[in-house]
């Protein structure tokens, strides 16, 4: 995505830009977010985020009322790992769960 | 005491109070939600069940397609079958009725995405061929709510501390 002129023009290889990418991924934790949908029901989703993430079943609460008001909330973040197996888990549950850089 | 549709024994086993009637029915509707996926796992219907990781990062999220889905169809699959299995059993585990509550919402996401619905149940005529349907996505919303409180009440209210999550991926 993030052209370099420089190295474009002297050595335009395949491998040198994702390799920049990667150097600046790196840096930034990802988090993981559970969006608001008209199907999972209050008490579910709050037992998910207990039961997957050991949170409090007032923390649990929480996000889950976070979703439901502002649609989306961070439910955990970490390494891109961390997530993506977050993210997985999540939609073990149905819940509806993407994951992005901060 | 309140009537409760599931009761925790003392021996840590979990009753469901269903008259054999709806026990038939969640067992069929199981049967034809994991036909479903069997059959048209590409279905739109069927997105909610399979959504993207990465919406920013197409290529991240084709990867990551091909490393989850087939997992997660077969994690539901298996949901699915255990409920037909033991459809009729006097008395679940905390286990299975974990893995119940999982493919309950299953097919419950599934009926609501086809019946596109909303926050609040709309008012259907009794004589509407949707009907049925409707009916069926309320009942396992019922279930669904009073499963997810019952073994909500076997996790401490403070939490536990973060341990390392179980093997999903790879």
């Amino acid at each position: 995505m993030v052209a370099n002129p420089v190295i474009s023009s002297t050595a335009p290889t395949e491998v040198d830009e994702p390799d920049i990418d990667e150097t600046v991924d790196v840096e930034r934790p990802w988090v993981v977010i559970v969006w608001n949908d008209p199907i999972n029901l209050m008490d579910y989703v709050t037992f998910v985020f207990q039961k997957l993430f050991g949170y409090s079943r007032e923390k649990a609460t929480r996000l889950m009322l976070d979703v439901h008001h502002k649609g989306r909330a961070v439910v955990s973040q970490g390494t891109r790992e961390k997530a993506e197996l977050d993210v997985f888990r999540l939609h073990e549950h149905g819940l509806w769960a993407t994951m992005q850089q901060d | 005491v309140p009537f409760r549709l599931v009761k925790r024994r003392r021996d840590g086993r979990f009753e469901l109070r269903l008259p054999e009637q709806v026990r038939t029915v969640l067992a069929e509707s199981c049967q034809g939600m994991a036909a479903w996926l069997a059959a048209d796992p590409d279905d739109p219907a069927l997105w909610r069940l399979f959504p993207d990781a990465y919406p920013d990062h197409p290529e991240h999220d084709t990867f990551y397609r091909l490393v989850a889905r087939d997992q997660l169809r077969a994690g539901k699959l298996a949901d699915l079958e255990l409920i037909e299995r033991t459809a009729l059993a006097d008395t679940l585990s905390a286990e299975e009725l974990d893995r119940w509550l999982r493919g309950l919402n299953t097919v419950r996401l599934a009926l609501g995405t086809r019946l596109d619905a909303g926050e609040e149940p709309p008012d259907v005529d009794p004589g509407d061929p949707s009907a049925p349907m409707w009916e069926l996505y309320e009942l396992i919303g019922v279930l669904v709510v009073s499963i997810s409180d019952a073994l909500a009440a076997e996790l401490p209210p403070e939490g536990r501390p973060e341990t390392t999550p179980p093997p999903g991926l790879g």
